[in-house]
């Protein structure tokens, strides 16, 4: 008896977490308008969360008499991934506005009531949009920029979906695009192939560019001229990967037994600046064992630019030899790892990365300052050398 | 005398075998005419009991004449390649002698330019193809048809062999690659009918010969194919030759060598495609991971990949055209806009490309998809007068997540939560708003409810744009409920119907 409200309690705490999902594809179709177009339009409807559920399909909108939904009840059970259904549509003879006319397909959750104290249920509904263009009277075309994923010095296309929802045809079409910096600065323009554009018809301009420009983030604007008249679309873009690089380490005047500083160089090969980039170094030896673990401050590293970071390694209880440093830059949610090794000695720390040595320890010392040492030492002999003698001068 | 005659049988007969295996066996036809119309080998006075003269005489006017039923040439020629059948006293009126006795100058002969006779005297011709004719005695002898006297000069004639030659030698295929045998193909001639033909093969491989050699017996004048090099004897690269020759059992033509063949690169085979798949017409990923069956390569190269994918059914002028996967698949690193593509993938062995794949589309379609974390929120027993929300997560609000490849809105509507007529629908008992998540900047927060709104029974927007990046698509929805004082007792309950549709 007392295990009843205990099993009440759990079943209840496993509805309320229970996550309900419904998606719908395509979220819109488009069709230009025909005199009694009859056409039928496929939809997927999608169990993410694959549950069995049951749910209405209905249509709303100005549209809606001229949809007949086939499936209007359907049933969804929790290992479909999604169900295809269907509508109907059978346009009038006309429609009076030029322009966009839609209707909304509704597939709609039929929601699994809870009740008790003060509850309040949640349920889904999704719409795909039927959207009828009835063309402008007249030259009108709409386009779309598709973009690509640029690298520097290689050739790769920019294209310019035209569609023409005039009634009359496109004689001549181009595309002029501008391709701008992160400042919105015009940086260069390329120009697509030209096309004609029979209405209600779509076409597809190319233009080509090889980008000369640093890796980065740009925006494309184009536009469209066709026929005396003009229209646009823009898109983000980008050119190479963002990656910072490990340029250098070095150590300064280390001396075995105090705090080593690594000065660690990063590198930002965007065209942005790069915030809050720092770096979780460990120092391990061979067979694993970590000797230190430190996270440096951040720094912001302008774009093209570099940026030091430090990490520090109290050395009291390290033996000279060869350990492994680790270095993980953390930045925009992304990491670059590099593991050198370094060999650890009375005066100097070296460190190399993939058998190439990249940054030497302690930094050499200044020839002037050479030459000071070499000039004392000589006085000093001079001094001892001086001393004896007269020493000697004396006990004669 | 008689030990003398036993050695020139034996080397006759010696001579014979040695001569028969070299030659092909014919049929020499011999006879005693009055006119010979084919050759004279010599003339007898009476076809028995004769005398004899040489042919160039003209005394007598029996003949001995003889003819090869093959067409091979007979003459009476002392010289070259010949057999004396008699030893003669003088040209004319002349008694006769063996071969093997020297009493006799005047020697009758005869001769082959094309074959080769073989002549013995033989008490029977059985084993010869003919009987000249017979003589009484080894010496002073008179002659006769070879009924006449036992000892009979027999002899036979076989042409003489002609060695076999290669008309034709031709190596398949053109273009030879590591999967690929490579084939010899010999024409072997021999004019001499019946003999055994064999073609001989030695392959090498880069100079190094490459197994035994081949042996096959053939058909005269007829192109085989005589030998091959399986495809497991070499490699990318390597330098083929072929050393050819043929015999006939008797003679060895001249060993010859093909035209040196290097074994060419094999293109890797053509890709299937497997993902996204053919015609999808419904495909929502717009990241998706292009993926393909492994390609083969019969040199067992490393392979990379190259992939295009275009908005042109032919592929052309690529969106994407990536060289260098070394992977079966190909993450798209950055969001596709909603269209038609068409892709195709072809594999490289760091030589050559092999045959691009089918090319295969699939239409991108903007999906709307909405996730809420719970279906269900509890405010528990309220009191009379008591207000309770969710910006203190007790209960905790609803999430939506946009789980769609768009950015949505989305609007909500309920049913009454309350029974009291004055806290129905569109009354401040009952509230919803937009508010920040952990995942900050989903939405945009300036066109959407982000105070609290009274809740109604149509649907009122409540947020609009709802990112659908993963880092960035999901939003609290927070409720605010308060009991108005004549709400009476009893459960509570409400259906919320968040609506989200394409922005």
């Amino acid at each position: 008896m007392k295990l009843k409200p205990i099993l009440l309690i759990i079943v209840f705490a496993v509805l309320a977490s229970q996550t309900y999902a419904l998606g719908i594809a395509p979220s819109h179709s488009d069709v230009i308008f025909e005199p009694g177009l009859e056409k039928t339009i496929q939809l997927k409807v999608i169990n993410n969360a694959h549950k069995d559920f049951d749910a209405v399909v209905y249509a709303e909108g100005e549209l809606a008499e001229y949809i007949t939904i086939n499936e209007p009840m359907i049933k969804l059970l929790k290992d479909q991934d999604s169900k295809i259904i269907s509508y109907k549509i059978k346009l009038p003879q006309s429609l009076e506005k030029q322009g966009l006319h839609e209707a909304s397909i509704v597939v709609r959750e039929i929601p699994k009531i809870t009740k008790g104290e003060t509850t309040i249920t949640a349920s889904l509904a999704i719409v795909s949009k039927l959207k009828v263009m009835v063309p402008y009277k007249g030259k009108y075309a709409e386009i779309k920029l598709f973009v690509t994923d640029f690298k520097q010095n290689k050739e790769s296309n920019f294209a310019v979906e035209v569609r023409n929802l005039g009634t009359e045809d496109i004689l001549e079409a181009k595309a002029v695009i501008d391709i701008y910096g992160p400042l919105n600065n015009k940086l260069e323009t390329v120009t697509s192939n030209e096309a004609s554009v029979k209405s209600k018809n779509k076409e597809i301009l190319i233009a080509k560019w090889t980008p000369k420009l640093g890796p980065g983030n740009y925006h494309a604007v184009a536009t469209l001229i066709y026929d005396e008249l003009n229209t646009k679309d823009e898109k983000s873009f980008t050119i190479g990967t963002l990656e910072l690089k490990i340029i250098s380490i070095s150590v300064t005047d280390f001396r075995l037994g105090g705090i080593a500083k690594f000065d660690i160089l990063v590198e930002n090969n965007w065209n942005m600046e790069i915030p809050n980039v720092y770096a979780e170094t460990t120092v391990k030896d061979n067979k694993g064992k970590i000797y230190t673990q430190f996270k440096t401050a951040s720094v912001n590293i302008p774009a093209f630019g570099k940026q030091e970071l430090n990490a520090y390694w109290d050395t009291a209880k390290v033996i000279p030899g060869a350990y492994k440093f680790d270095i993980v830059l953390n930045y925009l949610n992304q990491k670059t790892e590099k593991i050198f090794d370094i060999m650890v000695e009375y005066d100097k720390i070296t460190a190399s990365l993939v058998g190439k040595a990249i940054a030497v320890g302690e930094e050499e010392k200044p020839a002037v300052l050479k030459s000071i040492y070499i000039l004392i030492f000589l006085v000093v002999i001079l001094i001892i050398f001086n001393i004896v003698i007269y020493f000697k001068k004396i006990r004669k | 005398m008689n030990k003398t005659k036993v050695f020139a049988g034996i080397g006759i007969l010696f001579l014979a075998l040695i001569v028969s295996s070299h030659f092909v066996d014919t049929s020499l036809s011999c006879e005693i005419v009055t006119n010979c119309n084919n050759t004279d080998i010599f003339h007898i006075s009476n076809k028995t009991n004769a005398h004899a003269e040489l042919s160039n005489n003209s005394n007598y006017a029996y003949e001995i004449c003889c003819n090869d039923t093959t067409g091979l040439n007979i003459g009476t020629s002392c010289s070259g390649e010949y057999e004396t059948l008699l030893h003669l006293s003088n040209q004319t009126n002349a008694h006769a002698e063996l071969n093997n006795e020297s009493n006799y100058n005047f020697n009758v002969c005869i001769n082959s330019s094309d074959g080769l006779f073989n002549c013995s005297y033989e008490s029977s011709c059985d084993n010869y193809d003919t009987c000249i004719a017979s003589v009484s005695n080894s010496t002073n002898a008179h002659v006769g048809n070879c009924t006449d006297y036992t000892t009979k000069i027999c002899c036979g004639i076989t042409a003489e062999n002609t060695a076999p030659t290669i008309t034709a030698n031709i190596t398949k295929p053109d273009n030879v690659y590591t999967n690929t045998d490579w084939m010899l193909n010999l024409t072997i001639t021999d004019p001499d009918s019946g003999d055994t033909l064999t073609a001989y093969t030695q392959f090498y491989v880069n100079g190094t010969t490459s197994g035994s050699e081949h042996l096959l017996q053939v058909t005269n004048n007829t192109n085989t194919n005589v030998a091959n090099l399986l495809s497991s004897g070499f490699f990318k690269g390597a330098n083929l030759t072929a050393e050819f020759w043929a015999g006939d059992g008797t003679v060895n033509t001249t060993k010859e060598n093909t035209t040196q063949v290097t074994v060419l690169n094999s293109l890797p085979s053509k890709v299937n495609l497997s993902y996204p798949e053919n015609n999808d017409s419904i495909f929502t990923n717009r990241t998706p991971r292009f993926n393909w069956t492994q390609a083969t390569d019969a040199d067992n190269d490393n392979l990379t990949y190259q992939i295009q994918v275009s908005l042109y059914s032919n592929v052309s002028s690529p969106l994407t055209n990536e060289t260098g996967i070394s992977d079966e698949y190909y993450i798209q690193p950055s969001e596709l806009d909603f269209a038609t593509y068409y892709w195709k993938v072809r594999a490289n062995d760091s030589e050559e490309y092999g045959d691009w794949s089918d090319i295969w589309n699939f239409t991108l379609v903007p999906s709307v998809s909405i996730i809420v974390t719970q279906d269900t929120m509890n405010f528990g027993t309220m009191e009379q007068f008591e207000v309770n929300d969710t910006t203190d997560n007790n209960p905790v609000p609803f999430e939506l997540e946009n789980d769609g490849n768009t950015e949505a809105n989305v609007s909500v509507k309920s049913t009454s939560l309350w029974q009291s007529e004055s806290a129905q629908l569109n009354t401040s008992y009952f509230q919803f708003k937009a508010g920040n998540s952990t995942e900050a900047n989903s939405f945009d927060w300036l066109n959407s409810q982000t105070i609290f709104s009274d809740m109604s029974d149509i649907y009122k927007s409540i947020i609009a744009i709802l990112n659908h990046t993963d880092s960035n698509d999901l939003v609290e929805i927070d409720i605010r409920v308060e009991v108005v004082p004549d709400e009476p007792p009893g459960s509570k309950s409400a259906v919320l119907t968040f609506q989200a549709e394409e922005s």
